[in-house]
């Protein structure tokens, strides 16, 4: 009776993971839950395409403000256009796989294990503008070290003089 | 016995080496006894 | 008898901090240099502004005595604290201005965190932080790691008197290495440039092999190298170094982080051609002698819950944070939600890891082994008394860098400083929970500020409570002073303020 009651909560608890796709803050706080299921991911792709053997590759994938590392096929990485840094927002993908809470294979990281993976926005540039404020806030703040190195030098002479 | 205090440059390569290899020894030391107590628990 | 602060001394105390200030507004030309290098122009006028404000800000307190004045050892116990303050204060405006932090205080907390090599993180999106502020971050660990005023004695900043080796000592370096004070604290930058060197050489050679772009390799093996070698725990991913996927990679840090909690006088003593003192040093057996039952603990418990199946996951999960952790680093390979999953005895053992810190006179933090030694020794004695027949008189000795004998005077200091370590851990702890977190979770966290390692179970977050985030602020500052010199702080500023009441 429990065991059917099990089987059944896990086949209901996957199902809309599969159904819909999930913030990596959420898959990773759910953690053991969903250990061994298919489920779906969306986020943006940061950082580095990292070596994981001869034949895949980690892409990083960050939404919810958590990143989960997705091993994928290095031929697949090589198709996202931007991966997310300073200055730049890394190409939105959805990715299908098997997540592990701690994978046998890497060393007992938690990580996706990418079935497919779909390019949904390809990212884009931003500009960081210097703003002029601060520019005008140093030189003020200058000028007044500048005021402050003259007048110890001042009461230095002063000082040394009598 | 009065503490020593000549050049410490003296030997820098072979004391960084002698740094290394102690500390490789103490990792070997610690990798052993984790999978030990890992195995004996298992 | 309690003596208040004259004028005089309070007005030669406000000029040096106004030196060390200016010294710190040069190290941010680091971070600018980053900036222009890399095109990251807004970032580059952040660092302006932290450059003027730390030359107004110093030259005017550097206005309060233009008498080139010596300082007495008194006034370098209160130097000391109040530099790391401004310090930090100071440090925080570029970051503060950078749009990684909700505000001010985050960045504040970010820096004592910095500069204290503790490595709790208040940051938002760091994965798409400028390169210049994360050199900044990271340039933090160097400064607070060698001791800001290590750094301004090495390059003997106008400092004047027999002052210069009491503000060593105000900063938790109990030993000088060489007669010399400037000498000693020049050695210490010598040994830091050369770890570091090899550390970045390395750990950028193994980020090229998992294919990193030159330019990111090698600034990420830096950081990691600084972090790492100066026990921080700062890392430019937020999945710190978990990101790296590699496990060389982690085997390279733990080289780095075991150099960190050595003592500088251990480095000397080996670059001296002394190979032998390694072994007989109280303090390296006790610390490794501890990491060694520790690490029994965790891969015992670690097996016990089946959580890890595979051996390499007992070395990557378990005994890694135990060094991060006794060493006072901070790396950390696993998510904050999922210390739950190492199972309670991994978890107490890497909380023990952390109260009981690395080496003095390192950069690490906690109670440190020299300490625990010394404590384990009388113990020792204690019961060789009972032992012994009535007419023996039972001595006993250790070796640190000399021959010495354990005298009660020691073994009084020792309990001292560990009573003060435990309170101050328990009192986090209880802070922590007061603010309803669970008392495990407070306990770490608490540990993990005062011991100045930076592991987090997620307490730290740039929600929690701003009670907290101050409560840990000042857990790191008094951690990494060793509790005496704040005292001495508060003691000072109490006495000179109501000085009717309490002078005698």
């Amino acid at each position: 009776m429990l065991c059917v009651a099990c089987a059944v909560a896990l086949a209901f608890g996957c199902r809309p993971a599969i159904a819909q796709p999930m913030v990596v803050a959420d898959l990773v706080a759910r953690g053991s839950d969903l250990d061994g299921h298919n489920i779906r991911l969306r986020g943006e792709a940061i950082g580095d395409v990292l070596r994981a053997d001869e034949e895949t590759v980690w892409v990083h994938v960050l939404s919810g403000g958590t990143a989960v590392g997705v091993v994928m096929d290095r031929a697949t990485a090589e198709t996202i256009p931007r991966l997310g840094r300073y200055r730049r927002i890394g190409s939105t993908l959805e990715i299908e796989g098997v997540f592990n809470v701690a994978c046998d294979e890497h060393g007992g990281d938690l990580d996706v294990h990418a079935v497919s993976v779909e390019v949904l926005d390809e990212g884009s540039e931003y500009a960081d503008p210097p703003s002029v404020w601060q520019l005008a806030i140093s030189m003020a703040l200058f000028a007044l070290a500048a005021v402050a190195v003259a007048l110890q030098r001042r009461m230095r002479r002063k000082f040394d003089a009598g | 016995m009065e503490r020593r205090y000549h050049n410490p440059y003296r030997h820098l390569m072979g004391g960084l080496g002698i740094e290394i290899a102690v500390f490789a020894a103490v990792i070997a030391l610690l990798v052993v006894v984790t999978l030990l107590a890992g195995l004996w628990v298992r | 008898m309690w003596i208040p602060l004259t004028l005089r001394e309070v007005r030669a105390i406000t000029h040096y901090l106004g030196v060390l200030t200016i010294g710190l507004g040069f190290a941010m030309s680091v971070p600018l240099v980053t900036a222009v290098l890399f095109g990251e122009w807004n970032p580059a006028l952040d660092y302006l502004v932290g450059i003027a404000v730390a030359c107004a800000l110093g030259t005017l307190l550097m206005l309060a005595d233009v008498t080139r004045p010596a300082i007495s050892h008194r006034q370098a116990f209160l130097i000391s604290p109040l530099a790391w303050l401004i310090a930090s204060a100071v440090a925080a405006v570029p970051l503060a201005l950078s749009g990684n932090y909700a505000g001010y205080l985050d960045a504040a907390f970010e820096t004592v965190s910095g500069l204290t090599t503790s490595g709790l993180t208040l940051v938002q999106d760091l994965d798409h932080m400028a390169h210049s502020h994360n050199m900044w971050r990271h340039l933090t660990h160097l400064i607070g790691g060698q001791g800001i005023i290590v750094a301004a004695v090495s390059l003997a900043v106008g400092l004047k008197g027999g002052g210069a080796f009491s503000l060593y000592l105000a900063e938790g370096r109990d030993e000088r290495i060489l007669p010399n004070v400037v000498h000693s604290a020049r050695f210490i930058w010598v040994v830091t440039a050369i770890w570091v060197l090899v550390g970045t050489v390395v750990l950028g050679v193994a980020n090229l092999v998992q294919g990193m772009a030159f330019s990111r390799a090698g600034l990420h093996a830096f950081w990691i190298t600084v972090a790492a070698y100066d026990t921080g725990g700062f890392a430019p991913q937020s999945l710190s170094t978990m990101y790296y996927r590699s496990g060389v990679f982690e085997l390279l840090t733990v080289f780095l982080m075991l150099a960190g909690a050595m003592n500088f006088n251990l480095h000397a003593d080996l670059w001296r051609g002394d190979y032998r003192e390694i072994f007989k040093n109280i303090e390296a057996r006790t610390l490794f002698g501890n990491m060694a039952i520790l690490a029994g603990f965790a891969g015992a418990g670690l097996a016990a819950t089946h959580f890890y199946s595979a051996n390499s996951e007992l070395l990557r999960k378990g005994l890694y944070h135990i060094i991060s952790a006794n060493t006072g680093t901070g790396h950390q390979t696993l998510y904050a939600g999922q210390w739950k999953d190492l199972g309670s005895v991994a978890f107490f053992a890497v909380i023990l890891a952390m109260a009981f810190g690395g080496m003095v006179s390192s950069t690490a933090g906690g109670i440190k082994s020299l300490r625990v030694g010394v404590i384990l020794k009388s113990i020792l004695l204690e019961v060789r008394r009972m032992l012994s027949p009535d007419s023996a008189a039972v001595r006993t000795s250790f070796h640190h860098l000399t021959d010495r004998e354990l005298t009660p005077q020691l073994v009084s200091t020792a309990l001292t400083v560990f009573v003060i370590y435990i309170a101050t851990y328990l009192a986090g702890g209880l802070i922590g929970a007061a603010y309803g977190y669970n008392l495990d979770a407070a306990l770490f966290e608490s540990i993990s500020a005062t011991a100045n390692v930076g592991l987090s179970t997620g307490i730290t977050s740039p929600t929690m409570p701003t009670g907290l985030k101050v409560t840990y602020m000042v857990l790191m500052w008094a951690g990494r002073l060793e509790f005496f010199t704040l005292m001495a702080l508060g003691f000072a500023i109490v006495i000179s303020l109501r000085p009717k009441r309490i002078v005698r």
